[in-house]
């Protein structure tokens, strides 16, 4: 039994990573009120390409550089195409299929089929003080990748930012554009930062997902992560501790999942891999409802008006076309 | 500010800033391709004759746009309503598990016109249902659709891959998991053309045809009220309960059957790549050609082309990969979106100095 506990933390705390991380960049552009991406995909592939690549050029951290960049890339054309007010499905979309296909051609342009694969450092790892000790159950602790503990530096900062500095409380201000705007806070300004930490932080993850166990790129490696870390924010109900909670409980799942294709948990495998998912639902139901049944309290009028969906929407914009009543899109653009 | 409806409804006017877009857009392609030491005349040529150099590559770009049209058509009334419907991945799997479960069990050996139909059904019914995951919830709890057919979409995919490695699996054994066999009165008929055109073309182009009808309509119209105010359209006696579960419905629908004609057309068996993508892309059809029926054709046929045309480029010049292709798409959507915000962005401008 421990030994099956100690493989599952081991695989688990693998999978977490890049969850957290790009989990965690992914609040900060919510919280700040610029929609939500569905381009993580393309962001997170795009990072491990160029993980990969700055890896084998001059060692695993001038990786986790270049992924940063690469995502940074990223996060200002979300930023410059929301503010220009593009539909943010649509900007998500266009970043997932271009940053699919971006990062497959330039590998394949790189490492054309029956060329040896590219293979890079890997990230170190460094054992937890205490916890390796253990008899069975310390074997994942004794070796935990930096990237872990990059993200879990990434998730205290975060919490502190968000919450005690200037610059979380105004990000967290603009999500209301009008009293923000009222409040003479440049919302565009704070919506721009949010993008940008959450293409660098999806970048980041990316190349961790890249050069932290694996050391090499393959066309389309990060099957499905991107909107599974939409779901681990959802679960998560946007705050740190909730998306890194989250983060681990999918990781966990992720491991189950992997355990279940050798050995009878009971549950086929794909249950494991699509629990995230259902669990996301539920938790987007729950929510909703919960603020359905307390809006409607307050006004009758909200199914005319105000769909309160969990992206909450600053409907009173004054937009040039009527749009004010097609509330529950998320406006990117604040000064239109 | 704009929406995807917005995208959708905006009639195009100024051309210079669309062509411009246009332009830029393949510019940045072309530098990709320059960069990475592609020849650029020998990609464009290749591009030519990938997408319509035989009539066998121009069957096969028909063939590629079919489900993407089929899938734009099905979503532009929901679009139109201001639903986002993104689960059309889901809904393309869904409705090919159905169908294929359908056309193995012993109704599938029925004469081809009862099979055939049989099988549509299924993929119809399959779609609609799967449909009704972020439907429901919008309508009862105005939950985010977007996120929760993307949810839906990986519930999907995980469905499929599990009867696909149990009770659904080819009992005659591959590596690779599959489906069996779909038997032949089961499968679309191949036109008698050059290239592998199954007759499910003829299917979409009738669809086209009601499309065109449908969008002069009147129930089109009050859709496009229901996006802006539901308190009007009420009294035009469209509920909320019909125009969100009604349209989402025959999004799924549309999916389903797209993903019946994937099963029983071309790959004649259920596969775990059923899908592929098309559903995403058959959404950025939709959006492309401002969810009008005429437009989708036009836009389908071009994404489609930049799949069969890049496997020309690669054919020509090895030294650049067929993944050109999804790149260009990438960069053809994000080009069309600025034309079209910026177009609207003017509009709007010339609006208010109008007041």
């Amino acid at each position: 039994m421990t030994e099956f506990v100690a493989l599952l933390l081991g695989s688990a705390f693998v999978s977490a990573a890049p969850l957290i991380m790009a989990g965690l960049g992914e609040m900060f552009l919510e919280r700040s009120g610029a929609g939500f991406n569905l381009g993580i995909e393309g962001i997170l592939l795009c990072g491990a390409l160029a993980g990969v690549l700055g890896s084998a050029a001059a060692g695993p951290w001038a990786g986790l550089v270049a992924g940063l960049l690469a995502g940074l890339v990223w996060g200002l054309l979300y930023a410059v195409c929301a503010a220009l007010g593009l539909d943010i499905v649509l900007i998500g979309i266009t970043i997932s299929i271009a940053g699919a296909g971006l990062s497959t051609y330039v590998f394949q342009v790189i490492a054309p089929t029956g060329r040896t694969n590219i293979s890079a450092p890997l990230l170190p790892t460094l054992p937890v003080p205490g916890l390796s000790d253990l008899p069975v159950l310390g074997a994942p602790f004794r070796a935990l990748g930096i990237g872990l503990w990059l993200a879990i530096g990434l998730a205290i900062v975060s919490a502190w930012i968000l919450r005690s500095t200037r610059f979380g409380l105004r990000l967290r201000a603009a999500d209301d554009g009008e009293t923000a705007a009222l409040r003479g806070i440049a919302i565009g300004r704070y919506r721009l930062a949010a993008a940008l930490i959450a293409g660098a932080l999806a970048g980041v993850a990316g190349a961790v997902l890249a050069v932290g166990t694996i050391g090499s790129f393959t066309p389309l490696m990060s099957g499905g992560r991107g909107f599974l870390v939409l779901a681990v924010v959802i679960i998560g109900r946007r705050t740190t501790r909730g998306v890194v909670a989250g983060a681990l409980l999918f990781a966990g799942m992720d491991g189950l999942a992997l355990l279940a294709q050798t050995r009878d948990l009971g549950l086929p495998t794909e249950a494991y891999h699509a629990l995230p998912y259902a669990a996301a639902l539920a938790v987007l139901c729950a929510h909703s409802r919960w603020q359905t049944h307390r809006s409607t309290k307050i006004v009758t009028d909200a199914i005319t008006n105000s769909r309160s969906t969990t992206i909450e929407a600053d409907s009173a914009l004054p937009g040039p076309q009527a749009n004010a009543t097609i509330p529950h899109r998320v406006k990117g653009d604040s000064h239109g | 500010m704009l929406t995807i409806r917005g995208l959708a409804a905006g009639p195009l006017r100024p051309y210079l800033v669309s062509t411009l877009c246009v332009v830029g857009g393949f510019a940045v392609v072309a530098l990709v391709v320059a960069a990475t030491d592609g020849d650029l005349t020998v990609a464009v040529t290749g591009w030519m004759h990938g997408a319509f150099g035989t009539p066998y590559a121009t069957a096969q770009t028909i063939a590629y746009a079919t489900p993407l049209v089929l899938i734009a058509l099905g979503s532009s009334p929901a679009l139109r309503a201001g639903v986002i419907v993104v689960g059309a991945e889901g809904q393309v799997i869904t409705g090919a598990i159905l169908a294929a479960a359908l056309a193995i069990s012993p109704l599938g050996e029925l004469p081809a016109i009862v099979a055939l139909p049989i099988g549509a059904a299924g993929g119809i019914l399959g779609g609609a249902v799967w449909s009704m995951i972020p439907a429901v919830p919008l309508l009862r709890w105005r939950v985010n659709e977007i996120l929760s057919g993307l949810m839906a979409n990986y519930l999907a995919i995980q469905l499929l891959a599990y009867l696909l490695r149990t009770s659904m699996r080819d009992p005659e054994g591959h590596s690779t998991p599959r489906g069996a066999d779909l038997p032949d009165p089961s499968r679309i008929p191949f036109l008698p053309l050059p290239g592998r055109l199954t007759a499910g073309v003829v299917v979409v182009l009738a669809l086209v045809v009601v499309g065109i009808w449908w969008h002069r309509s009147r129930a089109a119209r009050v859709l496009d009220i229901f996006a802006e105010s539901r308190w009007l359209a009420g009294r035009l006696d469209l509920s909320p309960a019909r125009a969100i579960l009604g349209t989402t419905a025959v999004s799924g629908a549309a999916a389903g059957l797209a993903g019946w004609m994937q099963v029983a057309g071309v790959d004649g068996r259920l596969t775990p790549g059923v899908a592929g993508g098309i559903g995403f892309t058959g959404l950025v059809v939709a959006v492309l050609g401002r969810s009008r029926p005429v437009p989708i054709v036009v836009a389908g046929l071009i994404m489609a082309s930049l799949t069969t045309g890049s496997n020309g480029i690669q054919l020509l010049s090895p030294g650049t990969p067929a993944s050109i292709g999804a790149v260009t798409q990438g960069v053809l959507l994000l080009a069309v979106a600025m034309a079209l915000a910026l177009t609207q962005r003017n509009r709007a401008r010339r609006g208010a100095a109008d007041d």
